[in-house]
């Protein structure tokens, strides 16, 4: 399984911080998150899709071509605001 | 000269007094300390703040301020670095975030300790929640953020 993780607005606007994917089938980040588009309601493409989207794989930022494997902690983030 | 680098993030208040003692302790070579205290205000966008809520992603955070502070290092020759961010609920006049740096002189300390802040605020998963009269909205980050850490680059 890979175990997705969302933050801030995120979170409130998906209704929930984590989900858990079956990575079979799943090759790159892309694959993840279409996945989680198809299998949710459309304002999951709204806030996964959305330009200024971060995300991470085991805590490193990466891009949506950055492959995924069973196992891996997978986080979707807006723009942060701390400090 | 290796450099002592303390990084941590929790709900609880700190005595900024009690930190840079700390930091001034750690080699008789510390000649400069800067510090810098970020608060929480009462009014943001002309909204009325009553509570300031902080979430982080555990872990992350911390790996990602200490890369922060790892690229001051190499940056200005630096003695110490500590930084520590509070999460969780706060209200206006809290204090939200300590950076302080440690150096012989005083040039790279006011520096690093500038750079830290910049990077922290555009780099560093941190989400900031307002809470007031007009309900809950999250902060949006600011292009003025933004610009101030692509000084850097």
């Amino acid at each position: 399984m890979i175990k997705v993780l969302f933050f801030g607005r995120f979170k409130d606007e998906l209704g929930q911080s984590n989900v858990a994917v079956a990575a079979t089938g799943l090759t790159t980040i892309n694959d993840l998150r279409d996945t989680l588009i198809d299998i949710h309601t459309p304002k999951w493409r709204d806030v996964l899709t959305a330009a200024n989207v971060i995300i991470a794989v085991n805590q490193k930022i990466v891009d949506a071509q950055y492959p995924v494997t069973d196992g891996d902690e997978v986080a979707f983030y807006p723009p942060v605001t701390g400090g | 000269m290796t450099m002592l680098i303390t990084v941590a993030v929790g709900e609880d208040d700190f005595s900024v007094g009690t930190k840079l003692r700390q930091l001034h302790a750690l080699n008789p070579a510390v000649g400069a300390v800067a510090n810098f205290v970020g608060y929480v205000r009462d009014i943001n966008n002309d909204k009325d703040v009553d509570i300031l809520e902080l979430e982080h992603y555990p872990g992350m955070t911390e790996a990602a301020i200490t890369e922060i502070a790892e690229q001051a290092g190499e940056k200005w020759n630096l003695i110490g670095i500590d930084v520590y961010h509070r999460v969780g609920k706060l209200k206006p006049t809290d204090q939200i975030v300590f950076v302080a740096v440690a150096s012989a002189h005083r040039g790279d300390s006011f520096a690093a300790c500038e750079f830290i802040m910049d990077y922290l605020k555009t780099s560093a998963p941190f989400w900031k929640k307002e809470l007031g009269e007009d309900g809950e909205s999250w902060v949006q980050q600011r292009q003025s953020d933004v610009d101030a850490a692509n000084r850097w680059s």
